[in-house]
């Protein structure tokens, strides 16, 4: 410890508490209670305002507009049908050196092939159909 | 008083028994009055805020943590109160209040004299201080806290009080010697 530190220290002023001062804090104590963690008191403002802040965003919640909903079904079935149609026509070309024409026609042999390949397996159905009664021999 | 037997008799005044915490009150009072009155150089004043600290320790006595020590705690709630109520004195009040205290004196031959107003150069060049500094110089040099306990009350890590210290030293050597 240096000078300094030493002066410091002794500059200390010593001040004792008056007589009875226990017995007076007691008493203001036992007026008081002691506030539990999660009692009402503590939390109860914490809950009510956070209740208040939940009623005024579903109050101030954007709602949904009748009409659009209606509109929306409408327009999905729509595009719905659209879209089967998609499947069973082939695509009419848009225009040709462009990359959606080009892409168009690929989806336009896609669908050709695949239609192919369902009448093949219905050929080859109806042909193992045929093999199948040739095959069963007829027991006496 | 082992800390043991300090956290059973904190238990038992959370069951409810009250007459237990004369124990903790007994204990401390002295310690809290005497750090009280380092920082308000006011008896009265130190009484009443130690024990309004020692009310509001009681009321809060369910949130303490016995990771640390209740000394440290009390003292935390202390400081907290006797540094709001010096804010709340008018400046001007609170620099007449100061002057009041610790008049100057010509220097006079006898040793206690001299002590005595060693000491008052000393307090008047605490009293300078922000605030912040005020309160970690008052902590370890008048009350003999460490500065890891320092460091528990104020509530700021150990590097923060050492700076606080170390800067509130050069402050302090500037006005004491300044003066001589």
């Amino acid at each position: 410890m240096d000078k300094f530190d030493k002066r410091m220290k002794a500059a200390r002023e010593d001040y004792a508490p008056s007589s009875g001062f226990v017995d007076r804090t007691m008493d203001e104590v036992r007026k008081h209670k002691i506030h539990r963690r999660f009692s009402l008191k503590v939390w109860g403002p914490t809950a009510a305002g956070v209740f208040a802040v939940l009623v005024i965003a579903i109050v101030l919640a954007p709602k949904p507009v009748h009409n659009n909903v209606v509109d929306n079904t409408k327009s999905q079935s729509g595009t719905h049908k659209a879209e089967k149609e998609k499947t069973t026509k082939s695509p009419t070309p848009i225009s040709d050196g462009t990359d959606d024409a080009s892409l168009e026609r690929d989806l336009g042999s896609i669908a050709g092939s695949m239609s192919r390949s369902d009448s093949e397996q219905s050929e080859a159905e109806s042909a193992l159909k045929d093999n199948e009664q040739q095959i069963s021999i007829p027991t006496s | 008083m082992t800390d043991r037997h300090e956290i059973a008799i904190i238990d038992e005044v959370r069951g409810g028994n009250a007459d237990h915490y004369r124990l903790l009150v007994e204990r401390y009072h002295r310690g809290l009055v005497q750090h009280l009155y380092n920082i308000t150089h006011d008896g009265p004043s130190a009484e009443d805020l130690a024990q309004e600290a020692f009310i509001k320790a009681y009321e809060k006595l369910a949130q303490y943590n016995e990771a640390y020590a209740f000394s440290t705690w009390l003292y935390k709630i202390a400081d907290n109160m006797a540094y709001r109520h010096l804010k709340q004195l008018k400046p001007s009040k609170d620099i007449t209040e100061i002057q009041e205290m610790i008049p100057d004196e010509k220097p006079a031959a006898d040793e206690k004299a001299d002590k005595e107003q060693e000491r008052r150069a000393v307090r008047r060049a605490v009293d300078t201080l922000p605030l912040d500094y005020r309160q970690v110089v008052t902590l370890y040099y008048f009350d003999n806290c460490s500065y890891e306990e320092i460091a528990e009350i104020t509530e700021r890590p150990i590097g923060t009080v050492r700076t606080w210290l170390h800067r509130a030293k050069d402050q302090l050597r500037k006005e004491l010697y300044g003066q001589i």
